[in-house]
C-alpha cells in the first residue's frame, strides 16, 4: 500500500492510537530505547541548547518557554504534543524553546541518527511519525493564532487602561489646578480684604480732614477784608461742574479778546467768571489792583477745587474699597444667599481701568438671590469678563445680562469681539488651553476650566456660543426653593 | 515773546487739575494747555499751528477713552513738526509692552509714574523744556529764570564765543 494513501486514510484516527503505534514501533525498531524520568520543575533542555535528538513525551506534562527580558514567557503547555525538540528537529539545530517538567514526566529519547534509521526501515513508522508531527504542528500553529488573539485583546485592554490613566491624570491635574487656584484666590482674598480694611481708616481720616479744612476756612474768612469773595469763590470751587477742556479754551479765547489780557482771562475762566463786568463787580470788593484781585480769587477758587477733588477722589476710593471687600469674601467658603448683580457690579468696578473704551450694557432682570458661595462666583465673573475684554482688546461693547428661567437664573457675559474660531470652540474648556501665547495674565489657560468646575459644583452649567462680533458665555445656576425675589431693580447703570 | 506751549493730556479732571497746578512755576515762560482726550489734544495742536505757536512739551496719560497716549505720541513722532517736541508719559497703567513701544517708536523722553511728586514733575519738565529751548531757540535769556539757568547760561556763553 503506498504511504500517501495510508497517511490519508488514517487521518481521523484518534491521537492516542497513532501515538501509541508510533511509540511501540520505535520501541520495536530501536530495541527499547532508554526512558528518563524528570521531577516537576526539572529542565529537560534549554533554549539554544544543541540537541542531538528528539524527546517523546510518554507521560506527564511539560511547558515550552522562552526568556524574554529575563521573564519566562510560556508558549506551549497544553499544546506541546508528544514530540519535544520538534523545531530543533526541523531545523537540525539548536532548540527554539526551553523545556521544563510541570508534573513528573517520563520521556523517551531518540537520537537523530537512530530516528533516521528507524524511519528508513519502517514505512508504517514513517507514516505514523509524519502524522504525529503534522498534528503537533497543527496544534502548535493553532496555539500561535490563539497567542496572537491574546496579544490583540491584551493590547486593547492596555490601551483602555492607558486612556483611563490619562483621564485620571487629566482629572488630577485639573483638581490640582483648582486647588492651587483656589488657594491662591483665598490668599489673595485675605490680602485684599486686609488691605481694603486698612484703607478705610486713612480714607475716613482724609474725608473728615477735608470737611475740617472747609469748616475752619469758613470760620476764618469772616475776618478777611474780602471774606465774602473768598466764600463765594470757595463755594464755586467746591461746586464747580466740570467743563470740557475745549469749552474752557473757547471761553479763555473770548475773554482774552475782550480784556486784551491773556493771563487775566486764563484766571477768570478757571474761577468760572465769563464776563468782564462780573469780574469788575467782584474785584471792587477786594484790595489791590485787578491783577492781585484775580490772583486772590484764583487761590480761593483753587482751595475749593482742591477740597472737591479730595472728596470726589476719596469717594471713589471708598467705592473701590467696598467692591474689593465684597469681592474678596472668597475665603468665606459657606453658601449664602448670593446677590448675583452685586457680585457682577463689584467685579465690573474692579475692572474699571479696562472699561474706559468699553460700553457696558446691563440687562438685569428681576432675579432672586441664589444659594451659592459668592467668592468663587466672583472668580467666574472675573474670568468671563477678563476673557471678554481680552477678546475685544478692551474696546467695544460688553453686555451683562441676567434672566430668570423656570427653575434657574442665567447670567450672560457677551462681548463684541471677533468671536472664537470653531476649531477652538470645542477646546476652550480644556485645562491649560490658551490662545494667549506665553502671556501670563489671569492664568495659564485655567480660567475657563476652573469656571466650569466652580459652576458645576454649584449644580449649574457654563456654555458658550460664538460668531464674529458676538461671543456669549452663559452661566445657568439652579434655583432652590424658598428664595426671595430681589426687590431692587438694578437695570440702571452705575 | 511768543510763548511755547506745554500740552497736558489727561482724561481725569482731578488729575489734570493737579498736573496743571504743579506746572504753575513755568507759567511765566510757557503757556499751559490742557486736553481731556487725544481728540481734544489734536484740536490744541491745530489751534497752535494756526497761531504759529510751538509745542515744546507734551505730558501725556496713557489709558484714556479713545486713542491711548502711547499711540498718540507715536503718531506725532511721524510728523516732522513735532519731531523736536519733548514727550513725557505720566501714567500709572502703561504696561511694559506699551512703554517699550513708546520708547522705541515715539522716542519717549521720560516716564513719570503716578502718583508723582511735584518736585519730580517740575524737575522733569524743567530738564525737558531746557533741552527743547537749547535745540530750538536763538535767544535763551528769557528762559534762564524758570528753566535750568546754569545750562542755559553756559550755552549762551559758548554761543557768544562761537559767534
Amino acid at each position: 500500500m503506498p504511504a500517501e494513501r495510508t497517511l490519508l486514510t488514517r487521518l481521523n484516527e484518534p491521537d492516542e492510537k497513532i501515538e501509541a503505534r508510533m511509540i511501540s514501533a520505535l520501541d520495536a525498531l530501536l530495541i527499547d530505547p532508554p526512558r528518563t524520568t524528570l521531577q516537576a520543575g526539572e529542565t529537560l533542555f534549554r533554549q539554544d541548547d544543541e540537541l542531538d535528538g528528539i524527546y517523546i513525551l510518554l507521560d506527564g506534562q511539560v511547558k515550552l518557554y522562552q526568556l524574554i527580558d529575563d521573564q519566562e514567557v510560556i508558549f506551549h503547555a497544553q499544546t506541546t504534543g508528544r514530540i519535544l525538540g520538534l523545531l530543533a528537529l526541523t531545523r537540525r539545530s539548536r532548540s527554539f524553546f526551553s523545556c521544563r517538567a510541570v508534573t513528573q514526566v517520563t520521556v523517551l529519547k531518540v537520537g537523530f541518527d537512530d530516528l533516521d534509521q528507524a524511519l528508513q526501515q519502517s514505512e508504517s513508522l514513517l507514516v505514523t511519525f509524519i502524522m504525529v508531527l503534522m498534528r503537533s504542528m497543527a496544534r502548535r500553529s493553532t496555539r500561535l493564532v490563539e497567542l496572537q488573539r491574546e496579544v490583540v485583546t491584551l493590547n486593547k485592554s492596555l490601551s483602555r487602561e492607558r486612556d483611563a490613566l490619562a483621564r485620571t491624570l487629566r482629572e488630577l491635574q485639573q483638581a490640582q489646578g483648582l486647588l492651587v487656584e483656589s488657594e491662591k484666590m483665598a490668599t489673595l482674598g485675605q490680602l485684599a480684604a486686609g488691605v481694603a480694611h486698612e484703607l478705610n481708616n486713612p480714607i475716613a481720616a482724609i474725608n473728615r480732614a477735608a470737611d475740617f479744612i472747609q469748616e475752619d476756612l469758613m470760620a476764618l474768612v469772616t475776618e478777611l477784608p474780602d471774606g465774602a469773595v473768598f466764600e463765594d469763590m470757595l463755594r464755586r470751587g467746591l461746586e464747580v461742574t466740570p467743563r470740557s477742556t475745549a469749552e474752557q479754551r473757547a471761553q479763555r479765547r473770548a475773554l482774552s479778546q475782550a480784556l486784551k489780557d491773556e493771563d487775566l482771562a486764563d484766571i477768570l475762566v478757571q474761577v468760572g467768571i465769563s464776563d468782564a463786568a462780573e469780574f469788575q463787580r467782584i474785584a471792587k470788593k477786594m484790595p489791590g489792583d485787578p491783577h492781585t484781585a484775580a490772583e486772590r480769587m484764583q487761590r480761593y477758587h483753587q482751595l475749593g477745587g482742591a477740597l472737591r477733588n479730595i472728596c470726589s477722589c476719596s469717594d471713589r476710593i471708598t467705592d473701590l474699597v467696598k467692591s474689593l471687600r465684597s469681592y474678596a469674601r472668597a475665603d468665606n467658603s459657606e453658601d449664602q444667599e448670593a446677590d448675583l448683580h452685586e457680585g457682577l457690579e463689584d467685579t465690573l468696578r474692579l475692572f474699571s481701568n479696562r472699561l474706559r473704551n468699553v460700553t457696558v450694557e446691563r440687562h438685569y432682570a428681576d432675579i432672586p438671590t441664589v444659594k451659592a458661595n459668592p467668592g468663587p462666583l466672583n472668580q467666574v465673573w472675573t474670568n468671563l469678563i477678563a476673557n471678554a475684554l481680552d477678546a475685544m482688546k478692551d474696546q467695544g461693547t460688553l453686555t451683562i445680562a441676567t434672566e430668570l428661567g423656570e427653575d434657574e437664573v442665567i447670567v450672560r457675559v457677551i462681548d463684541s469681539g471677533p468671536g472664537i474660531a470653531p476649531e477652538h470652540l470645542k477646546r476652550i474648556f480644556d485645562l491649560r488651553f490658551t490662545t494667549r501665547q506665553g502671556r501670563v495674565e489671569f492664568g495659564l489657560g485655567l480660567g475657563l476650566s476652573i469656571s466650569q468646575s466652580i459652576i458645576s459644583r454649584q449644580g449649574g452649567t457654563l456654555s458658550v456660543e460664538s460668531e464674529p462680533g458676538r461671543t456669549a458665555f452663559s452661566v445657568c445656576l439652579p434655583l432652590r426653593s424658598g428664595n426671595n425675589t430681589q426687590q431692587e431693580n438694578r437695570s440702571a447703570s452705575l | 515773546m511768543k510763548k511755547l506751549i506745554v500740552l497736558c493730556v489727561e482724561d481725569e479732571a482731578e488729575v489734570r487739575d493737579a498736573v496743571i497746578r504743579d506746572l504753575a512755576p513755568f507759567k511765566s515762560t510757557v503757556r499751559i494747555e490742557a486736553a481731556e482726550s487725544v481728540d481734544d489734544a489734536n484740536t490744541v495742536l491745530e489751534d497752535a499751528k494756526a497761531t504759529d505757536q510751538d509745542i515744546a512739551l507734551i505730558l501725556c496719560d496713557h489709558l484714556m477713552p479713545g486713542t491711548h497716549g502711547v499711540d498718540f505720541l507715536i503718531k506725532l513722532q511721524g510728523e516732522p513738526e513735532y519731531k523736536l517736541t519733548r514727550k513725557v508719559l505720566i501714567t500709572g497703567q502703561a504696561g511694559l509692552e506699551d512703554t517699550v513701544r513708546a520708547v522705541n517708536e515715539a522716542e519717549l523722553h521720560h516716564y513719570i509714574a503716578k502718583p508723582w511728586k511735584a518736585d519730580t514733575l517740575q524737575e522733569v519738565v524743567r530738564t525737558q523744556l531746557t533741552e527743547y529751548v537749547l535745540k530750538t531757540q536763538d535767544d535763551l535769556t528769557p528762559y534762564v529764570a524758570t528753566l535750568d539757568g546754569a545750562r542755559l547760561l553756559e550755552a549762551i556763553a559758548s554761543r557768544g564765543r562761537d559767534a
